[in-house]
């Protein structure tokens, strides 16, 4: 795990033309803005049944995803996270044919921030032949996150592959 | 003299908004700050959705006057709303600054006039398509401006559209066939007579042409009631003075009306696709374009051709049809999101209070409520503009099948994407998706399901999985299904469409040495320096204070907006990369750069952190909370004063915007640039009344 952290302070004054400030803008507190980067790179797999994909074979993923979460204070809204997902390197093949499928997964999930957080997301996989992309299936990819709530770092994480 | 506003006249038009919102304020609800919408007893997809209304295209002789490089300064007598005394007839900037650049290289070959006005009936519905293609709608009859049968009409002071009718209106253009856009402002010369929200003055941006600034709807450069202005839109090929200038490249292309293609000068890698045209008012933006002030074009090239079956090479041959050489409709569709709230009247309502940003409770495509689109199975483009205010959406198909993402912000890919999620589509950017529906059964339904929740205007709270999103929202309406695709056919034709790889390249700036680099932080605490107005300046209508503003190059305060002053006048022709950054706690900018396309570099300082689907050329930028953005752009063919700002347009209006120039191309040009202040009466021009150090 790799993990940084940025501070930096705002003085935040509204100003919004004489009265109209006093009625609908006063000047709101200075605040610390306080945001947080840690990055989990975790070996994954899974399987994607025939009967939900349509494909004559069961798939079997294995590969790595790479997960960032950015964690930033927010003074009115709380903290929030921003989870990006780099699972490309994740590898299917098919359970009968060894037919080779490579996928587009990649996100980035606005999530609100606690100690822990399931997501998911789907992804498109499709075999690594030219147009392939043109025949995508979903994949299914879940993960558990579980941070630190002091320094909003990841501490862990966890994740599978499957189907919807 | 009569001024449209000042921050004192905004007060005012804020305080007319009170009487009609007052009340509503104490009944806050989430997500607008007013009291639900109700419902009317409507329900979700008991509607078509209707394709958007085709502008026609006429011959530049049938405009009166006719149009001229300069702005056309004859006199008319001046509405007494307005002060009275005569002023000239258009309202573009007078002199040769403002003429239009290359006017006689790049004349107009077609017209396209529009009025500006309050909502009516349309009774000259033209969808471009048959009834059968548009969920057989029948355009002969007349179509209300109303969200659904269900609903009242809106009244002519509640919304203002093109022309004053719905469906939105869509010009189509081809590179090489410059268009002028003549645009009438009909609206009450009276600015009180706005249904408590929209100021009367406008200015129309062609987001994101690569035009001449006098085209280019500057904030600053808005014209009144019973006046016209003259937007040029020459179409050109960027890079067009230096590159393939023989116009020997066979992909740098337009289509002609017999199938084949005509070349053009410039660079293929800048072709671009889906615009959209909205008003840019200083400081009302965000009311005006909620009011109903926005548009789609459509532009064409060889290689993005509008049909599917020319096979030649260079044609990409995207989903659309086949009948005509080129825009055909019938499977290339237009969809324009926003999310709207209304009154116990049924009536358009804004709340103008939140300087966080504006949403509302329930969700439009189109501009009409949650409807349902009958398509055949087959693949179709759909072009996907976000129009709200302050709003992002997450579109993902119910069944979670894939889409294959082709264009971003109206460029196409350097290669398609296939995504079962789409990336949160921030206001003012543009998606364009390809669906196969070839995989349902006639008779099947699916639905575009909205996957981001959003109770707060700065930023969106959560993505939801679409397993939750499937189940709503108790936080917010317009979670959720919100577009009923109903498969209702085979396709009478064979589809014959493709979605290729490679589609184009980005250009390839790397022999462009970079002339400078510049930071730009994006956040709250904004101060105003130019106010109040120094002996000569004219601040007091230029500059705006607001509660957000733009930090430049880590000099000097955070300053809210002023379109006198220079923030930064990159040199013509120069290749410059900037960083945009976002100043502070968890919320969201999605910061649109006008009239250059940029490739972004890296996010975060990582280039691996680009996603696939922001590899091609953008010109709107999400920072994403605590996030930055750094892009390279080059800066040439034209010249005058672009703009910077925040798309979420009550963080622009509230004053994160700066004013950008290029100016040093010699005649017309000056350096720097006087600023235009508009009135009535005519433009006059003051010097800019603040230059910042790092600016030249």
């Amino acid at each position: 795990m790799s993990t940084h952290r940025r501070q930096s302070t705002t003085l935040f004054v509204s100003l919004f033309g004489g009265a109209l400030a006093a009625l609908f803008v006063a000047a709101r507190p200075a605040y610390a803005q306080t945001s947080a980067v840690s990055t989990f790179t975790i070996q994954v797999s899974g399987t994607a049944a025939a009967v939900k994909t349509g494909l004559p074979e069961t798939v079997t993923f294995s590969g790595p995803v790479v997960v960032t979460a950015t964690v930033v204070t927010d003074p009115a809204l709380g903290p929030i996270a921003v989870v990006s997902v780099d699972g490309r390197g994740v590898i299917g093949t098919g359970n009968k044919t060894k037919t080779t499928y490579i996928n587009s997964c990649q996100a980035n999930l606005t999530r609100p921030f606690g100690p822990t957080d399931q997501v998911q997301t789907t992804f498109a996989f499709f075999q690594n032949t030219a147009g392939g992309y043109m025949n995508s299936k979903t994949g299914l990819l879940t993960l558990n996150l579980t941070y630190n709530t002091t320094t909003m770092a990841l501490t862990n994480v966890t994740a599978s592959v499957g189907t919807l | 003299m009569h001024l449209p506003w000042k921050p004192l006249n905004a007060m005012l038009v804020i305080a007319a908004g009170l009487c009609a919102f007052a009340q509503d304020a104490v009944a806050d609800s989430v997500p607008t700050g007013l009291p639900p919408s109700p419902t009317f007893n409507i329900t979700k997809f008991s509607q078509p959705m209707p394709r958007f209304d085709v502008l026609p295209r006429n011959a530049v002789s049938t405009l009166v006057p006719a149009p001229t490089a300069q702005s056309n300064q004859t006199q008319q007598p001046v509405d007494p709303a307005l002060g009275g005394g005569s002023g000239p007839i258009e309202g573009r900037p007078p002199g040769p600054i403002w003429a239009h650049q290359e006017f006689t290289r790049f004349p107009p070959q077609i017209a396209v006039e529009v009025s500006q006005e309050g909502a009516k009936v349309n009774n000259t519905y033209n969808p471009g398509v048959p009834p059968s293609l548009n969920s057989n709608i029948n355009p002969a009859l007349p179509f209300h401006p109303r969200f659904h049968p269900g609903l009242p009409d809106q009244g002519p002071l509640a919304m203002w559209t093109f022309n004053g009718t719905l469906p939105p209106k869509l010009v189509i253009g081809r590179y090489a066939e410059p268009i002028l856009f003549r645009e009438h402002n009909n609206l009450p010369a009276d600015k009180n007579q706005n249904g408590g929200f929209g100021l009367h003055s406008i200015s129309t941006h062609e987001h994101n042409g690569h035009h001449g600034a006098e085209n280019d709807g500057f904030t600053g450069a808005y014209f009144f009631p019973n006046q016209f202005y003259d937007y040029h839109w020459p179409i050109v090929l960027a890079g067009w003075r230096s590159i393939n200038t023989g116009a020997t490249d066979p992909k740098a292309a337009t289509p002609n009306d017999t199938g084949g293609k005509t070349n053009v000068a410039g660079d293929w890698h800048e072709t671009m696709s889906t615009h959209w045209f909205h008003d840019h008012m200083f400081s009302f933006t965000s009311q005006n374009v909620y009011k109903g002030m926005a548009g789609m074009f459509n532009i064409y090239s060889a290689l993005d051709r509008g049909n599917e079956a020319i096979n030649d090479g260079v044609n990409l041959r995207l989903p659309s049809g086949t009948s005509k050489s080129f825009a055909n409709l019938d499977y290339d569709v237009n969809i324009m999101l926003a999310d709207k709230a209304w009154d116990a009247a049924g009536q358009l309502a804004f709340n103008i209070f939140d300087f966080d940003g504006f949403l509302g409770d329930r969700m439009t495509v189109n501009l009409v409520d949650n409807p349902f689109f009958e398509v055949e199975a087959r693949k179709y483009r759909f072009r996907i503009l976000n129009a709200a205010v302050s709003r992002f959406f997450k579109l993902a198909l119910s069944d979670g099948s894939p889409m294959i993402q082709i264009a971003n912000d109206g460029n196409l890919l350097p290669h398609p994407v296939p995504l079962t999620e789409l990336d949160e589509l921030g206001i003012a950017e543009r998606y364009d998706v390809v669906i196969d529906f070839s995989r349902y059964a006639v008779g099947s339904k699916v639905w575009w399901v909205n996957l981001t929740q959003q109770t707060n205007g700065k930023r969106p709270d959560k993505d939801l999985s679409l397993s939750e999103a499937l189940q709503g929202s108790g936080n917010d309406p317009v979670v959720g299904k919100f577009l009923e695709f109903r498969i209702v056919r085979t396709p009478a034709v064979a589809d014959q469409s493709q979605v290729p790889d490679p589609m184009i390249p980005n250009p390839d700036l790397s022999a462009v040495p970079i002339a400078r680099t510049r930071t730009f932080e994006f956040g709250s605490g904004g101060s105003q320096t130019t106010l109040p107005a120094a002996p000569g300046s004219q601040s007091d209508i230029t500059a705006f204070v607001g509660p957000w503003g733009i930090k430049t190059d880590d000099q000097g305060p955070m300053l809210d907006a002023d379109y006198g002053r220079i923030t930064a006048a990159p040199g013509y022709g120069t290749r410059e990369v900037w960083t945009l950054k976002n100043g502070g706690g968890g919320w969201d900018h999605p910061i649109h750069i006008h009239f250059e396309e940029g490739q972004i570099l890296n996010r975060d300082g990582d280039p691996n952190a680009v996603p696939a689907w922001e590899k091609g050329r953008k010109d709107v930028y999400r920072l994403r909370p605590g996030g930055s953005v750094t892009i390279t752009m080059q800066f040439r063919d034209f010249g005058g004063m672009f703009m910077e700002h925040c798309h979420n347009t009550v963080h622009e209006d509230n004053a994160m915007l700066m004013r950008w120039e290029i100016d040093n191309n010699g005649a017309p040009f000056l350096r720097p640039l006087p600023t235009p202040i508009a009135t009535p009466q005519g433009v006059t021009f003051v010097p800019p009344d603040d230059i910042l150090p790092t600016a030249f």
